[in-house]
């Protein structure tokens, strides 16, 4: 799995340490599932509620196309991001979402790349469902959030956010397959110190990625 | 008709008819049991064959609805530009023809529905564009899905697929078609059968969304009527054979297809094949009747042959035979009637004898001597004597020693008779009566013959315990003289031989008189009434029994004699046997015995003492009151003991000896002497002989006849006074004719003699002028 935007982040964050030097809290959050292993790869964001979060810098996210499948599977984005579809495969992709205002459908030759700015929906948060209307089974999300404080967990099911400032947080779990309204669970904490939240799923999350059957594309060898 | 021909006949038709109608009783069953499977296997095929078109229909729109839902065209306009959205839902629509289409989207919103409007090809939204889908729980898996489902009271069969992006399930796709009468009829084209869809909404509120008949049916006359429902809950109708399958069963809705057809339609075929088999059936009938008719014939005709000789036979046609050549039964059915034939003949022979001779003698019988009569009358120039002979005392034989003997007494009488047969011929008229004939009528011939006859009869037959004489009597009547046809001649005998029955004569000639006689006998009857009234025509005369010893008379024995006013002098024997047989006898004994007491009292006043003895039948034995009769007698005219003495014959004891004896030993009791008449010729035991409380034996006169001559008879009258004397009895001799008689009488001790020696019967006058002229000395010694 990569994490594309992390490096970016640590980078944001030691720029804001700069600006504000106010102390930074660290926010650990476990999450498990009910059965108590370890849920990795779920995306948390903490959005403040006391204040506005701090302004940001526009970044280029890239969304690779290989091997039929999108890369990563599921990315997070910050409003004003940029991402940048590049098809690494050499072939073409039909792209295309049906999701709220996040509509699009482009077709990507070879190599090629296509950018686009994704929009927030009403709730400060936007979940956008991507195909490809060649192969069927290629599927990927983007997250688009307003807020800097977001990371995905490891394998041991623990994400670690640093916060800038004390105060209430409104904290979010979100994958495709989270059983949950939106699919989104969140809870709102008040933040002073450095705070590890043990956090478990009401439901057990059983991740199914997008499985390609090499199989269907024997007849194209040739090709 | 009961001819063997119509039985046989019948026989085999009844046989045949039996077994073909088990045979068509199998193939009847086997055809019902064809039919059923025929029926069952309809049935399942079909509702086979509508699972199959159902379940076709459902993979169809599934397929069609997943293909659908790929589509990237439908999904870029999904939940975005509603008009172009269901521009692209109903051009998918149009491929399949489907009569609905409908889109839900993840709020489970109905984004589009499309209906196809009635009997068109015309397209509308539908009523639940933009609202709720009520289902919705049919999309919790992801995956396509294929239920029913009901708008405006119709019933679509519905395929849903999701509308996906990569892995995310945006809305659902579905499409649909209606469960109408197209589908139905589909199926009722392709199965020949009904088919109707009920809906049940509710509790057993059934409803047809849809029916369809075979096309066939359609056009026939008869409008086809709906018969699901009814079919459903009535399983009576036999008419129709019919099922149903279960298409979806929810909580609160069923639906049903019920399928049906006439059952004379499904079975026509079937009913073909029935048909051609009885008429098969009726073929072979025809000709086995035809079969059983020609076997039948075969049977009966030696049959006919049987019974055509025994009509032949019934006629009396004895002399031709069947001839069967078969070995089987009716051969030997044929033999036998041969052999029938000769028995019958054979036992016709015997029964002809039987009418012409005797069976106990087998003399020829009166049949044959009236043919013969008759024969001889036709030649008037022969004349011929009748002699009718009849055994005396055989009643007494039969009833003392039984009927074999009397038979046995007959037969020999007739062996000797037929001994004699020269130039006569003897015959045997039933019981103990024969007839000879003579052919003259020379008085001098016919005395020859009964000499021939009486010598032949001589010697006594040894019985198995006892000596039997064979004595006659003989009538006889010549033709033409006496008679001019065989039964007046034959009358005429039996006259003369009756007569000679009532005069004791052994021989008697007929004489016109005694037509006359037998006419007066009958008179008799009557006038015996009056005699015995009158008191002047009835006498005794009285005739005396000497004492052997010393030659008085001391004893008379009464003998009644009738002065007829008209007829003169009539014998006893010719009223005292119609006395009895009227019932005039206890009258008459009375009467006899008053009379002799009157007599004997008269000369016991002329001093003269003579015992009279009188004669009893034994009808008089019978009545009970007879001991008191004679005692009031006895006592009117007080009169000793041995005044009167009374004789009755052995044969009268003997015919009822218990009851005979019982009444002798009360007039024994009254101090009554009693004698027994004519012994030797009732055949009494020594026994019945011990018995009886009599004084005396009176032999009869058959023994002493020839007692000075026959040393037989000699032997019977010794032993006979021997044994009396021994038992104390007195014995009397009767018919004593000459003085060698009475003399051997006097040698052997013999008490007393009888007879026209000593003095014939006389009226009481004579008899004491008789006395006092040759015994005078006889009052004087009693005096």
């Amino acid at each position: 799995m990569q994490y594309k935007a992390l490096p970016h982040l640590t980078l944001l964050t030691s720029i804001m340490l700069c600006a504000f030097p106010a102390s930074a809290e660290i926010l650990e959050v476990t999450v498990t599932n009910p059965d108590g292993s370890p849920v990795d790869t779920l995306v948390v964001f903490a959005q403040p509620l006391d204040f506005d979060p701090p302004a940001q810098v526009a970044e280029k996210v890239e969304i690779a196309q290989l091997k039929w499948a999108f890369n990563p599977y599921m990315t997070v984005v910050q409003l004003q991001d940029e991402v940048a579809f590049t098809n690494k495969d050499d072939f073409t992709h039909h792209i295309y979402s049906v999701s709220g205002n996040n509509r699009f459908s482009f077709k990507l030759k070879a190599k090629d790349t296509h950018s686009l700015q994704p929009k927030l929906a009403e709730n400060r948060v936007a979940q956008i469902a991507m195909g490809c209307n060649i192969h069927d089974w290629m599927s990927g999300y983007i997250l688009v959030v307003d807020t800097p404080y977001f990371g995905k967990s490891d394998d041991l099911g623990v994400t670690r956010l640093q916060l800038e400032q004390p105060g209430r947080y409104q904290v979010s779990l979100w994958h495709p397959q989270l059983e949950a309204e939106d699919r989104l669970l969140s809870r709102v904490i008040d933040v002073h110190n450095d705070l590890t939240l043990e956090w478990s799923l009401p439901t057990q999350l059983e991740v199914k990625l997008p499985e390609v059957n090499e199989e269907e594309f024997d007849f194209l060898e040739k090709y | 008709m009961g001819s063997l021909k119509t039985k046989v006949f019948i026989f085999f038709v009844s046989l045949l008819l039996l077994v073909q109608a088990v045979s068509l009783w199998v193939i009847f069953q086997a055809n019902s049991r064809q039919e059923q499977q025929q029926i069952d296997l309809r049935l399942e095929s079909a509702i086979s064959a509508f699972q199959n078109q159902y379940e076709q229909r459902r993979y169809y729109l599934q397929a069609f609805a997943e293909t659908a839902a790929k589509d990237y065209g439908l999904k870029e306009v999904f939940d975005a530009d509603l008009r172009s959205f269901l521009v692209a839902l109903n051009n998918h629509r149009k491929r399949i023809d489907a009569d609905l289409a409908i889109a839900v989207n993840r709020e489970n919103l109905i984004t589009g529905q499309l209906l196809r409007r009635d009997n068109s090809n015309k397209v509308k939204v539908g009523p639940e564009q933009g609202q709720f889908f009520s289902s919705g729980e049919w999309f919790q898996n992801d995956q396509s899905i294929s239920e029913l489902y009901a708008l405006d009271n119709k019933v679509y069969q519905l395929s849903f697929s999701p509308l996906k992006i990569g892995q995310e399930v945006i809305g659902w796709i579905g499409y649909g078609y209606e469960i109408n009468s197209q589908l139905a009829q589909n199926f009722a084209d392709s199965t020949g059968l009904s088919i109707e869809f009920l809906l049940k909404t509710g509790s057993n509120n059934w409803s047809t969304l849809a029916s369809a008949h075979p096309s066939m049916m359609e056009r026939s006359d008869h409008k086809a009527e709906l018969l699901g429902i009814t079919l459903l809950d009535d399983h009576t109708q036999d008419s129709y054979i019919h099922t149903h399958t279960v298409i979806e069963q929810s909580d609160d809705r069923e639906l049903m297809a019920v399928i049906y057809g006439s059952r004379s339609n499904l079975l026509e075929a079937l009913r073909k094949n029935l048909w051609e088999l009885l008429v098969l059936e009726g073929v072979t009938i025809l000709v086995s009747l035809l079969a059983a008719y020609i076997v039948a014939g075969d049977i009966s005709r030696p049959v006919k042959k049987l019974v055509k000789q025994a009509q032949f036979i019934a006629k009396g046609n004895y002399g031709t035979s069947v001839e069967v050549s078969e070995k089987n039964e009716l051969g030997q059915l044929a033999n036998e009637f041969n052999q029938m034939q000769k028995a019958v003949l054979d036992r016709e022979q015997k029964i002809s004898h039987q009418l012409y001779y005797n069976a106990l003698t087998n003399l020829p019988n009166r049949n044959s001597l009236i043919e013969r009569l008759e024969a001889l009358f036709s030649d008037p120039a022969q004349p011929f004597t009748l002699l009718h002979l009849d055994i005396r005392r055989t009643k007494t034989v039969n009833d003392t020693l039984g009927y074999d003997a009397g038979d046995l007494m007959i037969t020999e009488v007739g062996e000797r008779l037929s001994v004699l047969n020269d130039d006569s011929f003897t015959f045997h008229l039933g019981a103990d009566e024969f007839a000879v004939l003579l052919m003259s009528t020379d008085l001098d011939q016919i005395h020859l013959w009964q000499k021939k006859i009486e010598a032949a009869m001589d010697a006594p037959l040894c019985g198995e315990e006892t000596l039997l004489h064979l004595q006659l009597h003989i009538g006889f009547a010549r033709a033409p003289e006496d008679g001019l046809d065989a039964h007046q001649l034959l009358q005429k005998a039996d006259t003369a031989l009756s007569h000679g029955k009532r005069e004791m004569k052994a021989f008697q000639s007929y004489l016109p008189e005694m037509d006359a006689d037998a006419n007066q006998r009958l008179s008799l009857v009557n006038d015996l009434k009056v005699a015995l009234e009158s008191n002047d025509q009835l006498v005794l005369f009285y005739q005396p029994k000497m004492q052997i010893s010393n030659g008085q008379i001391a004893h008379l024995e009464a003998l009644i004699r009738w002065r007829h006013p008209e007829q003169g002098l009539v014998p006893p024997d010719a009223f005292i046997s119609i006395a009895e047989q009227t019932g005039q006898i206890d009258a008459l004994t009375l009467w006899v015995v008053k009379e002799a007491a009157r007599q004997y009292t008269q000369w016991r006043e002329q001093g003269l003492t003579l015992s009279i003895a009188v004669n009893i039948s034994a009808e008089n034995l019978k009545n009970t009151h007879f001991g008191e009769e004679l005692k009031q007698i006895w006592d009117q005219y007080n009169l000793p003991n041995d005044a009167l003495s009374l004789e009755i014959t052995e044969s009268a004891v003997v015919a009822d000896p218990a009851g005979a004896i019982q009444m002798l030993c009360e007039l024994r009791e009254q101090g009554i002497k009693l004698s027994i008449d004519d012994y030797g010729t009732g055949y009494s035991s020594l026994a019945q002989l011990k018995q009886m409380p009599v004084s005396e034996l009176k032999i009869d006169r058959s023994f002493v006849d020839k007692v000075d001559c026959d040393p037989d008879d000699q032997i019977i009258v010794r032993s006979t006074i021997r044994m009396a004397h021994d038992m104390g009895l007195s014995v009397v001799a009767e018919g004593i004719e000459d003085q060698r008689t009475l003399n051997w009488l006097q040698q052997n001790g013999c008490d007393l003699a009888q007879g026209y020696f000593i003095s014939r019967p006389l009226p009481a006058e004579d008899l004491a002028l008789w006395l006092k002229t040759e015994f005078q000395a006889i009052p004087d010694t009693h005096a």
